[in-house]
């Protein structure tokens, strides 16, 4: 093999380091743009956690809340099975009768339609003295079942002078079916 | 070692002569030999055992600042001149000099480390160009420092150089007038004239303690007959180093080749001699120097403490840093600046490649930090999504139960205040109502005003949004009036929440309840268990 001119091994040196030239660029730029996609990701992932963390903050009172309301009603909605609700509530309802003087008459019970937000109503007539009737009226908030008394009418029997009569038409609702949106459109 | 010495560099001293170097930390001293090229400078070999020797003795950590080292350089090849230049500033001075210097020097400013020393005062000119001021100049070619220069940068110091023969007559008294100082050396001595303490002249005289030994052992007739042969000569300091030989004249002792050699220069009336202590006492050198030299100079020899580490040159070094401040008087400086502070070339490499490496850094480190800690925080956020999905779970339960809440119907609120509006005597026979806040009652009240009365507290109690009578009727007997009275209350945020009723004995319960008006709707009496359960249901307006 010939040994290579002064001008050749310029030409030769030149083309190498235009190629080493290249190569650094090329590769500089593969690795800037692996590492610019990491970082890019990474704060991705950081507005992320900060938007979670932000998020749990504002959740804090709003567990607080719930908490509070839970305690005031006695019942954690999550618990409750759609199945045993109206037996459970109906129970409920004639025991804390029964304790605080209040003789029970008459109970139905009527399904809810499928699509509303309510299992069903439990009608009741009830009967005893004032101060009973309206312990039991206040009491249905909270034996820890999503009551809402819908209608109540209170009268004297005239066939049996003291006690007061009640009838009171109850609301169970159904957590299971309780959306959000439904109910804030 | 507390902070101050952490950042401030170490100080030494170095007394750089023709055949050995001294160096001196304050504390301890080494003794380095030099071997010199025959045109006096240092060989390779010499240099790399210099830089060795020094480094292990400065013995400077990577942290620590370059050490500062205060170099006394032997008087070979220096000159000293005295110039006079206009009084101006600083600027000017600046730019002036070097042009005094090319004048007065054969060599270039650039080709010269020269160092000045302003003198005291001005003199004022008697030809009327003003006020001039006086300056000592003190010149060498520029080569003779650079290697000593180089050794110390290696060495890990950066070097500041002055005249070794200057430093020695610090030592001495500062005597009024003319006097010289007599620095005697093994081979070679140096004598400096200082007049009004301004050095005038310095001198190399080839003569040392080694021709002093030698001639003080042989008889005198042997000394008359070498001397021809090995003749010492006088040296005036030039750039090329040893002068011109001066005449030669026979000797008969050891002294009469440097008396020959003084003898005819201005001494003053007194010669400080340095560098005899290694002489015997019985020598007394001075006395015999003083005899030789006659004239009425005397020749003193200078006290150096016994023991000291240093070299005379050192500790006169020593003495003036102590006096003056932080350097020498006369400096020689290799690089003119305009005496601002200048960082080391090596320093400032040092302090760009910090500042492009912490830039670096900078710009790196955000991609470090991305790669670490991404797997890391996708795995943190992949653990908090099954608790994000309580969220929803969280705002539907809090939604239910708000919904309960608002739904409550304010059922005996509105019996209480049907109660209270009641006037005496009213029976009600029913009441009904439901959540949409429809109330219907129906009931006998005395007369039609009473109904009106009752209508109207109704509506004043804020409580409903609307009254009405359906049917108003007299009973058969005229003794009532039977009345249906149908009422909305008003929404929540709206109505008024009667206020709680005050713990009262309930003594009319029972004759409420006989006459078949409910206790909790008649008029006259508000229901007794109102007060307990009720009460913190009641909404604040």
């Amino acid at each position: 093999m010939r040994a290579l001119t002064q001008r050749e091994k310029r030409t030769v040196r030149i083309g190498g380091i235009g190629l080493a030239v290249y190569l650094v660029l090329f590769g500089g730029l593969q690795v800037w743009t692996f590492f610019s996609k990491k970082r890019a990701e990474y704060n991705q992932s950081l507005g992320q956690v900060h938007d979670l963390r932000r998020k749990v903050d504002l959740y804090q009172g709003k567990i607080q809340h719930t908490k509070k309301l839970m305690e005031s009603f006695h019942m954690d909605p999550a618990r409750m099975t759609r199945e045993s609700v109206m037996g459970q509530a109906s129970a409920a309802i004639q025991r804390a009768a029964m304790g605080g003087g209040v003789a029970i008459g008459a109970v139905r019970e009527s399904p809810a339609r499928p699509s509303s937000k309510e299992l069903g109503s439990i009608q009741l007539e009830a009967m005893g003295p004032a101060p009973a009737l309206l312990k039991f009226l206040e009491q249905t908030h909270s034996l820890g079942f999503p009551l809402i008394i819908d209608s109540m009418q209170i009268g004297s029997d005239p066939s049996r002078p003291g006690p007061l009569k009640l009838n009171l038409t109850i609301i169970v609702l159904d957590f299971d079916q309780w959306n959000l949106e439904k109910r804030h459109a | 070692m507390n902070a101050i010495q952490l950042v401030t560099p170490a100080q030494y001293f170095l007394d750089i002569g023709q055949e050995s170097l001294t160096a001196f930390n304050g504390t301890a001293g080494l003794e380095l030999p030099l071997s010199r090229q025959p045109d006096g400078r240092l060989t390779e070999a010499c240099k790399q055992d210099l830089v060795l020797q020094l480094q292990k003795f400065f013995d400077r950590k990577p942290w620590q600042p370059r050490a500062r080292v205060i170099c006394a350089i032997c008087a070979r090849g220096v000159s000293l001149r005295r110039l006079s230049l206009p009084v101006s500033g600083k600027e000017d001075l600046n730019r002036l000099l070097p042009l005094q210097i090319e004048r007065e020097f054969p060599l270039p400013p650039d080709q010269l480390a020269w160092g000045a020393q302003s003198l005291n005062g001005t003199k004022s000119q008697t030809d009327g160009s003003g006020p001039r001021r006086e300056l000592l100049v003190a010149a060498v070619k520029k080569d003779n420092l650079e290697d000593y220069a180089s050794i110390i940068s290696d060495s890990g110091g950066t070097a500041l150089f002055t005249l070794a023969a200057l430093a020695r007559s610090y030592l001495c008294p500062q005597e009024p007038g003319l006097y010289a100082v007599l620095s005697v050396g093994r081979t070679s001595s140096e004598l400096i004239t200082i007049d009004g303490g301004v050095p005038v002249a310095v001198r190399v005289l080839a003569w040392g303690l080694e021709q002093f030994a030698g001639r003080q052992g042989n008889s005198p007739m042997d000394a008359a007959a070498q001397v021809p042969q090995s003749s010492p000569h006088e040296a005036a300091a030039t750039f090329r180093g040893i002068a011109v030989a001066a005449s030669v004249r026979p000797i008969s002792d050891g002294l009469s080749p440097l008396v020959s050699m003084i003898n005819g220069q201005a001494l003053g009336r007194k010669v400080f001699v340095t560098g005899i202590g290694s002489l015997n006492a019985d020598t007394n050198f001075a006395g015999q120097l003083t005899q030789r030299i006659g004239g009425g100079v005397e020749c003193q020899p200078v006290d150096v403490p016994p023991g000291a580490a240093a070299s005379e040159a050192i500790l006169g070094l020593q003495r003036v840093l102590d006096r003056q401040g932080s350097q020498p008087p006369l400096v020689l400086q290799l690089k003119q600046t305009d005496k601002k502070t200048r960082i080391a070339p090596e320093a400032t490499l040092k302090l760009a490649g910090l500042g492009v490496g912490l830039a670096l850094l900078a710009l790196v480190l955000p991609f470090f930090e991305a790669l670490a800690l991404k797997s890391h925080l996708a795995h943190k956020l992949e653990a908090m999504k099954p608790e994000t999905a309580r969220f929803a779970t969280i705002d539907r339960e809090l939604d239910f139960l708000q919904y309960l809440e608002q739904s409550e119907p304010p059922y005996v609120d509105a019996l209480l205040v049907l109660a209270k509006a009641a006037p005496p005597g009213t029976r009600f026979d029913s009441v009904s109502m439901n959540r949409r806040g429809e109330v219907s009652l129906r009931g006998s009240l005395q007369n039609g005003q009473q109904v009106a009365e009752l209508r109207s507290k109704l509506i004043d109690s804020g409580f409903f949004a609307s009254v009405g009578i359906e049917d108003q009727s007299p009973t058969p007997d005229r003794q009532k009036v039977t009345v249906r009275m149908s009422a909305q209350w008003k929404s929540a945020d709206l109505r008024k929440a009667p206020p709680p009723e005050p713990l009262k004995a309930s003594t009319n319960a029972k004759t409420s309840t006989a006459s078949a008006i409910p206790p909790a709707v008649g008029p006259q009496e508000s229901p007794t268990p109102r007060q307990n359960p009720l009460t913190p249901r009641i909404k604040p307006n």
